[in-house]
């Protein structure tokens, strides 16, 4: 923008943006993006699909069988091996997408230092690959919940709420990651070693009636606890308690949802101030 | 060779194709060194704190799941002394699948197998070795901590190098069969990954062999070679009185079973690695 300040005679030419460029053109983008990244990763080898099915299952069938065999756990709950493929399904999707898009920037400096395009779909893209797949698992999940007995209910209807939630919630923390990347490439290491440590702070591998009266702020802080919560209720056990009754408070709700604002808001206005300069700092 | 004696027919004498230990034991051993030296600068060097957080990974790992196990899933509560071999275990374990992870793209990074004529073994090693030198100082923690806990000293902590030599063993053969694999089979690289996550709850890693209930899973464990060295660890370092690899497995041919499943990943990594140090150029 300097460099174009010191020549008068011509016009101001707008820089690169977050999200510039109209809706549709944003819109278009990042589905194009995602939907090549998808075909690449998936459609062109017979294995891509078939692998990316059976990592999740595979995780579930080694953690349900320790968990309820070695470690005696989760005899009590009802439905726990359907809850267990739904929360790591639900899990796979946040931490795949958020650890996917923490060297995107880098990752597409091809067409970042060579188009103009808003910047924001570069991570949004990685969130959208990550859906797709969701979207493809959460059959395998539904098959599996109607086999072993879960009987359908209408509440199933009000899943894709909790999808935009968490969908929401992803696409945030992704931003924020790829945009903190590009300052400080620490971020790769900590984010691989944070979302293994959220992996187990949050209700996936049990249900959140487990956790100890000492260790329930951490529900407060983490906007996946509701939402694990409530797709549980919502999908496999109606009478299962939700966060607001274990915690005592309506905070159980307000917390994790003031978190996730303030995720959202930050990692927003991040990324807007690094656009412009973001192709400079590769 | 094949290649070198159909491209030069006519040269008067054979010229020795690249080979996975080839030229010479000195020479083998300064690559290696050199290999894991820049491998390990070249790490540190471009994050600012990186070292200290490879250090502070798996006790952070730690004390995660020494929360979720002892407080949620409430078990632990009877094994004695319960935290330290966890933190032990980790250790141990974090020091295999990093290794291994780390060895798999080995071959073919840095195009160095184009370049000259390098004893392949050594791409895979300097991976293990690199790591090997980060995770002495990790163990050097671990040890405070393990201390600190309240564990007496023994005269068996003499014997951790045996400990130490079957891991390392065992990470060399998983490192140089892996890393042969990825050069005609690049889906090791997605493949490998997800299995040690898998193997990390599939060992005795977060429960001793005790506890796991006879059948399937429990031969699965007997078989695991990551067994008898956590089993052994365990009664060397923290508890004298805890079942020995030998009265865990069941029987003393059970208790060979490990050794038996470490020699076949042996002779798979010398088959594999034979084959690839020919072609891994070619592969790139």
């Amino acid at each position: 923008m300097s460099a174009v300040g010191s020549a008068p005679a011509l016009r101001d030419v707008p820089g690169p943006s977050a999200v510039g460029g109209g809706a549709k053109r944003f819109f278009e983008l990042t589905w194009l993006l995602a939907s090549t990244d998808f075909k690449l990763n998936y459609l062109d080898t017979a294995f891509g699909y078939l692998w990316s099915l059976m990592r999740p299952l595979l995780l579930f069938g080694v953690l349900y069988t320790v968990f309820t065999k070695v470690l005696r756990f989760g005899g009590d709950i009802p439905h726990y091996a359907d809850l267990v493929l739904f929360n790591i399904i639900l899990y796979g999707f946040f931490s795949e997408s958020t650890t996917r898009s923490v060297g995107c920037i880098p990752g597409s400096e091809h067409i970042v230092r060579k188009t103009q395009f808003p910047r924001l779909v570069i991570p949004l893209s990685v969130v959208l690959t990550g859906l797709f797949n969701l979207c493809l698992s959460l059959i395998a999940v539904f098959v599996f919940l109607i086999a072993t007995g879960v009987t359908p209910r209408l509440t199933w209807l009000a899943l894709p709420l909790i999808l935009a939630l968490l969908l929401l919630l992803t696409a945030g923390v992704s931003t924020l990651l790829s945009v903190l990347y590009v300052r400080f490439r620490d971020i790769a290491q900590i984010w691989g070693v944070l979302a293994l440590a959220i992996f187990y702070a949050s209700p996936v591998l049990y249900p959140v009636e487990k956790v100890p009266h000492s260790l329930q702020w951490l529900l407060l802080i983490n906007p996946l606890a509701p939402l694990l919560t409530a797709g549980r209720r919502l999908v496999i056990d109606p009478n299962a308690p939700s966060t607001v009754d274990i915690v005592g408070s309506a905070w159980g709700i307000i917390g994790p949802a003031l978190v996730l604002v303030v995720i959202c808001v930050t990692a927003f206005w991040l990324f807007n101030r690094a656009a412009p300069q973001v192709a400079e700092e590769l | 060779m094949t290649i070198a004696e159909e491209t030069l027919t006519d040269a008067p004498q054979p010229i020795q194709g690249p080979s996975a230990l080839g030229g010479g034991r000195r020479r083998f051993w300064n690559l290696l060194w050199l290999t894991s030296l820049s491998d390990y600068k070249g790490r540190y060097a471009d994050t600012t704190f990186s070292y200290l957080w490879t250090i502070a990974r798996p006790l952070m790992l730690f004390a995660i799941l020494y929360l979720v196990f002892t407080r949620v899933i409430r078990f632990g509560g009877q094994i004695p002394d319960y935290p330290v071999i966890l933190l032990l275990n980790i250790m141990l374990f974090t020091f295999f699948a990093e290794a291994t992870n780390r060895s798999v793209r080995s071959m073919t990074a840095r195009g160095l197998v184009r370049k000259m004529d390098i004893p392949r073994l050594v791409l895979p090693l300097s991976a293990v070795m690199t790591t090997g030198l980060v995770s002495l100082s990790a163990l050097l923690v671990a040890f405070v901590w393990i201390v600190a806990y309240g564990v007496e000293p023994m005269w068996t902590w003499l014997l951790f190098p045996v400990i130490a030599a079957a891991l390392v063993a065992l990470t060399v053969a998983t490192a140089a069969l892996v890393s042969a694999l990825y050069v005609t089979h690049r889906d090791v690289a997605q493949v490998w990954p997800v299995f040690t996550r898998l193997l990390f709850y599939g060992s005795t890693v977060i429960y001793p062999l005790g506890v796991v209930p006879p059948g399937f899973l429990r031969d699965v464990e007997v078989v695991n070679p990551l067994s008898p060295i956590l089993a052994q660890a365990r009664v060397w370092i923290i508890d004298s009185n805890a079942p020995g690899w030998i009265e865990a497995s069941g029987s003393t041919l059970a208790a060979l079973a490990p050794l038996l499943a470490f020699l076949c990943i042996c002779f798979a990594a010398v088959v594999s690695s034979r084959r690839a140090a020919r072609v891994v150029a070619e592969e790139l």
